[in-house]
């Protein structure tokens, strides 16, 4: 007979919580602490922390919340440092920072990331956006990503890595593939600093990967078993070589295209588009099942490439052509154009509906 | 353990004050706890549910049936949670959420902590021990040292004491 209770936290200490009595009709300070921490941890942070002057019962609940999610338009890197300052859980599942970087921060960010592995945590994301001189964006120090130091165990628990508006580079992501065994997604943006990416090996278990705006990419070569979709912006060369046995159940479900990405930083428009449809370009034909396009307008060449995923993946289920974002602007009529133009040019060529 | 025989199983669950619940099994396992004992064969007869009492387990089974009737459709899901939760007063919640907790159902025990936390947002320190009946027992000393502790939680944030 299992009566396991529900164990939010580990290693924790109730009676640090609780020193004094409790009145009798206070019910919801008589809760146990688990379930207590866990209300708390559905709260922003901001929120959970200041049930801390509620009573003596609630001093330090807010301290053993296992999500960490701070999110703030502004001045936000001095409550972060509280925040890590005060919380003890050992483990956290989720980490999260979202805010306008300012450069006096760096140092800061550098702590975040210390005390977010020291936590073993499963879910990190760092999300700077707002600053759009990407030349201002966080690198990694130097000396971070090692082995040798304190936080080389601490990789290994990781399952979801999203980093936006941090300029992380080839080798970061090639580090944090080879020691991070659990990695489940990886999703970087508008990274000025990956050129080249081979993502190779049967033991990883990445399944989402998503490299959205990182203009200075130029090729990916992926083989991966576990990947079921992948997001990335134009690219010289993109081949997917995955081993997949045969009597394995199809894996590869989905993949999308970010066309708008083309769109530079200055708001100008590259004029010519020279994706290499056919040739360079290598998916598993019998497993694509999902093909998304976003930022489709219509040009030569894009209607090519539509034609061959149609003509040459026999299993797709799912074509989406998504007009917006264009790389010609946000203009509603360009948008209504390339719907316009998506409806003329493909409904006579292709063997399903379009809505 | 459920008889191979096509009709569906029921299961007796008996409260700590002695009420007896029938639920089918199918509703039932929806506890982990349940489901554990089904599995392990010690679901015969009478399963003793010792911490609850049972207007809080008639409450859970209601639940369990109306979740349990609607098919994988996570929005339909949420609105049924929301609808069961949404005439419940705090004493109420409460004891869901200590027998939620105590029969291991992650999808109740996250739907009514969630409904808890909702009645907490953005509410003043004050308004929150008002509500709750939480006594405040630090002195005025603690209390100050506390609240400079935690300076940053009260930086730019509005509070919605009315609603």
């Amino acid at each position: 007979m299992d009566r396991k209770r529900f164990r939010y936290v580990s290693n924790f200490q109730p009676k640090k919580c609780a020193k004094r009595y409790v009145e009798a009709d206070d019910r919801i300070s008589q809760l146990p602490d688990d379930i207590l921490v866990c209300i708390l941890s559905l709260l922003p942070v901001k929120e959970s922390a200041r049930t801390s002057v509620l009573s003596s019962r609630w001093i330090n609940l807010w301290k053993h919340t296992p999500s960490l999610n701070l999110n703030a338009p502004f001045h936000l890197s001095r409550w972060v440092n509280c925040v890590i300052r005060s919380h003890k859980a050992p483990t956290l599942k989720e980490f999260v920072v979202r805010f306008t970087l300012d450069r006096k921060n760096r140092h800061a960010i550098t702590r975040w990331l210390e005390f977010a592995f020291s936590r073993r945590v499963e879910k990190l994301e760092f999300d700077f956006y707002g600053y759009h001189d990407a030349s201002y964006y966080y690198r990694f120090p130097e000396k971070f990503l090692t082995l040798k130091g304190p936080l080389s165990n601490n990789f290994k628990s990781i399952k979801v890595l999203s980093f936006k508006c941090l300029n992380v580079t080839d080798e970061d992501i090639d580090f944090f593939l080879r020691n991070c065994p659990l990695l489940e997604q990886l999703i970087v943006h508008g990274s000025e600093k990956i050129s080249k990416l081979e993502i190779c090996g049967s033991s990883l278990r990445l399944k989402h990967l998503d490299m959205h705006c990182c203009y200075n990419m130029k090729s990916l070569e992926i083989s991966v078993p576990s990947i079921t979709s992948l997001a990335v912006p134009i690219l010289e060369r993109l081949l997917i070589k995955n081993e997949i046995n045969t009597s394995s159940r199809a894996n590869f479900v989905e993949i999308q295209f970010k066309w708008y990405d083309l769109r530079s930083r200055d708001g100008l428009v590259k004029d010519a588009i020279s994706f290499p449809v056919k040739d360079e370009i290598v998916f598993p034909h019998n497993h694509l099942k999902v093909f998304k396009f976003c930022g489709y307008y219509g040009r030569t060449n894009e209607i090519e490439l539509v034609r061959y995923i149609v003509d040459n993946c026999r299993v797709l289920d799912k074509l989406i052509i998504d007009p917006s974002g264009s790389i010609a602007g946000d203009d509603l009529n360009v948008e209504r154009n390339a719907r316009k133009n998506t409806k003329q040019q493909l409904a006579g060529q292709l063997p399903i509906t379009l809505n | 353990m459920a008889a191979e025989t096509g009709t569906p199983t029921t299961l007796t669950l008996k409260s700590n004050d002695d009420e007896l619940f029938s639920v089918a099994e199918s509703a039932a396992i929806l506890s982990v706890t349940i489901r554990n004992m089904v599995e392990d064969g010690c679901a015969g007869g009478v399963i003793p549910l010792d911490n609850v009492d049972g207007k809080t387990l008639a409450s859970v089974i209601t639940y369990m049936n109306g979740i349990s009737a609607i098919p994988a459709d996570e929005e339909k899901k949420k609105s049924y949670r929301d609808k069961f939760l949404s005439d419940k007063d705090f004493e109420t919640l409460a004891d869901m959420v200590l027998a939620a907790n105590y029969l291991n159902m992650s999808c109740l025990m996250d739907a009514v902590s969630a409904k808890i936390a909702q009645v907490m947002e953005k509410k003043s320190v004050g308004w929150v021990r008002r509500k709750f009946g939480i006594e405040n027992d630090y002195t005025p000393e603690e209390e100050a040292a506390v609240k400079e502790e935690h300076k940053w939680t009260f930086e730019g944030v509005e509070t919605d004491d009315d609603n």
